[in-house]
């Protein structure tokens, strides 16, 4: 409880104040803009709290995501496009009703579960994370080598339909991590002679790089027509929300629920619990049918579902160091800059930082409430924000923000070196996000492989050997063959081969 | 640029093999089989055995998804001009801006690309919002978290 006043006390302080309020309003606008994500919001943000006390910076990510993944909703209500992917499960049902002229109910809705998806799952976030911490400190280099390992394959596996290159995109990240000089024996690799590279890829230049400058070529080549914003005025915006979410408030809790555990999950975050949600609210819902047709049911669910997922997703990252998706694995990223090695030992060392981070999620998700109700209000005018003049200064923030970084304009080449990698890869299917977390993860990972390799004289048996190594391995092992256990029993099940 | 995913495949164990030259001259651990070279190697070996299974799944839809397919904005000159003006302001950028520094680079590249994404028509505001970015971002990168962003030719006027 003292540790908690005391978070309390470095998140009330005028300045973290006004920094999440900053980052509140840049987030919504971030989220609002189709093309523009909350990772994409984060990437950007990453370069700024590089010069903050980890309170702010930790503080300004949380609040920015948190407003981004609801202002995804608000294109996705009004012009059928998904804000950030988060919203993408729900924008048609949004948009039916949106033109059955319930434009401010969806989005008041929309808000309103956001706010207490939110708060749900900062509640599941406050008080397992340190529980499951106090478990973790008994892991060892072995244990790690695994979780590292099982967050890595479900994220390589969840991200795409096609594992193989959710597996490719992660080994390219891994490969990048192993860039310059190597962690046992101090011998330079792949740096061709580059001084600059002995130090390793900088994650930060790569992952602006790779979500913001691949998104500004995306938006400069987009064949699409811009599409016009013909709304007026917005009516009272939380008109008949009550009712609605009295009446829905079972699935209100049941989208909170699965949203945090969808984002709990290694390699699933926020746009994987919202799918989810939605699809369950349609499966046990008294009138499926009218789902599809403008019917507010799943939008509670799903709505819920993503912000909480946002909440649950921090439980790995901060407990083991093990990020649930692309956000927070940008956020171990920050952790690492900071001083803060995400992991169990950190809840001992400096439980306040983290329990401020707690603090942050409830504040962020009740700032919501105002910053959500302006932007609904002013949502014409930000979808009326030109993309032709707002990518050309994005590209500008991403070449300063990565300059920032180390003064060079060598990180500027990384950036558009791995942005044009990032841009060809999602035009041929492979995911982005096992690459940003393979980079932030590839030391630990190598770490742990090699120390317990040396502990255990190189016999690999030696991984199984502790009990909780021995679940997270053999559990890992089965995720790695079960395309194929799958692939032979559909060929089993039709015996005249492929269908 | 989409290309089937049997030339990714191919590629990619390209790639590996490369990955394995590079690590060969790695030196050892003392007294243990293995050392720097392990885990690039490690990464190498399933990126190539990944790259067999793209070969494969390429190779069945080879009749439905030619080798290489172009994207529609290549076919558009006006997109295909987009793309590489981006990629020129960003290269012009690392080449130039230590030495005409910041503000003018700075400058320079906004305005060129607007023009370039806008059309000439909208040269005037487009001139005003380069000039309005290049100050907000001098001032707040340069001023408020002190990132030294280079001055070059103006570093007398510097404030």
């Amino acid at each position: 409880m003292d540790i908690m006043l005391q978070a309390i006390g470095l998140v009330f302080d005028p300045q973290v104040l006004l920094v999440i309020l900053f980052s509140g309003a840049f987030g919504m606008f971030m989220g609002a803009i189709p093309g523009l994500s909350a990772t994409m919001a984060t990437a950007l943000l990453v370069p700024v709290t590089f010069f903050m006390p980890p309170v702010p910076a930790l503080a300004s990510i949380v609040t920015a995501t948190a407003m981004a993944i609801f202002a995804g909703d608000l294109p996705g209500a009004l012009l059928r496009i998904p804000g950030t992917p988060a919203s993408a499960a729900y924008t048609d049902e949004a948009y039916a009703m949106t033109r059955k002229g319930q434009a401010e109910l969806v989005l008041g809705v929309g808000l309103c579960s956001a706010v207490i998806g939110g708060l749900f799952g900062a509640l599941v976030l406050t008080f397992t994370a340190p529980a499951l911490a106090e478990f973790a400190l008994k892991f060892s280099s072995f244990e790690y080598f695994w979780l590292a390992c099982l967050g890595l394959t479900s994220a390589a596996f969840i991200s795409t339909d096609v594992p193989v290159k959710g597996v490719i995109s992660l080994m390219i990240g891994l490969l990048i991590a192993t860039v310059g000089i190597d962690p046992t024996a101090g011998h330079p690799r792949f740096t061709f002679g580059s001084v600059e590279l002995m130090g390793g890829v900088n994650f930060i230049p790569a992952m602006i790089g790779m979500f913001a400058v691949a998104e500004v070529l995306r938006s400069v080549t987009s064949t699409a027509e811009p599409v016009k914003v013909k709304f007026g005025h917005f009516g009272n915006v939380f008109r008949g929300v009550g009712g609605v979410l009295l009446r829905y408030k079972k699935n209100l809790l049941r989208g909170s629920v699965i949203g945090t555990l969808v984002g709990a999950l290694p390699g699933a975050g926020s746009d994987i619990a919202a799918w989810i949600s939605y699809a369950v609210s349609k499966k046990f819902s008294k009138e499926p049918e009218k789902f599809g047709t403008g019917h507010v049911e799943g939008i509670v669910d799903a709505g819920a579902s993503n912000n909480a997922g946002l909440g649950g997703t921090w439980v790995p990252a901060l407990v083991f160091g093990i990020p649930g998706d692309s956000i927070t694995a940008i956020v171990i990223g920050v952790l690492y800059v900071k001083g803060m090695n995400p992991g169990p030992t950190v809840f001992l060392e400096q439980p306040e930082l983290i329990y401020s981070v707690f603090v942050t999620f409830f504040l962020a998700n009740l700032f919501m409430i105002p910053l959500g109700y302006v932007a609904i209000k002013s949502s014409t005018q930000l979808l009326r924000v030109p993309r032709n003049v707002l990518m050309p200064i994005i590209l500008m923030f991403c070449i300063v923000g990565t300059f920032a970084i180390n003064n060079t304009v060598f990180g500027v080449g990384i950036m558009v070196v791995l942005g044009l990698v990032a841009y060809v890869m999602e035009e041929n299917g492979f995911p982005i996000a096992p690459a940003i977390l393979g980079l932030v993860l590839g030391g630990l990972l190598e770490r742990s492989f090699m120390t317990s390799m040396i502990k255990a004289d190189g016999n690999l048996l030696a991984f199984f050997e502790r009990p909780i190594a021995a679940v997270l391995g053999i559990i890992t092992v089965m995720i790695w063959f079960s395309p194929l256990v799958l692939r032979m029993r559909r060929k089993g099940a039709s015996p005249a081969g492929d269908v | 640029m989409k290309f089937n995913d049997a030339v990714s495949g191919v590629f990619f164990i390209l790639f590996a093999l490369l990955l394995f030259y590079l690590t060969s001259d790695y030196p050892g651990l003392y007294g243990q089989a293995y050392g720097p070279d392990l885990f690039p190697r490690l990464i190498a070996a399933l990126m190539g055995l990944s790259g067999v299974v793209l070969v494969f799944k390429g190779a069945r839809e080879w009749s439905v998804i030619p080798g290489v397919t172009m994207a529609d904005w290549m076919r558009s000159p006006r997109h295909v001009g987009n793309f590489f003006a981006v990629l020129l302001a960003l290269v012009l950028y690392i080449l130039l801006s230590d030495w005409l520094g910041f503000i003018i680079t700075g400058s320079a590249v906004l305005f060129g690309l607007m023009i370039r994404l806008r059309g000439p028509a909208y040269w005037k505001s487009s001139i005003l919002i380069a000039l309005l970015t290049v100050v907000v971002i001098q001032f707040f990168f340069g001023q408020m978290l002190r990132v030294p962003l280079p001055w070059g030719l103006l570093e007398n006027y510097a404030w």
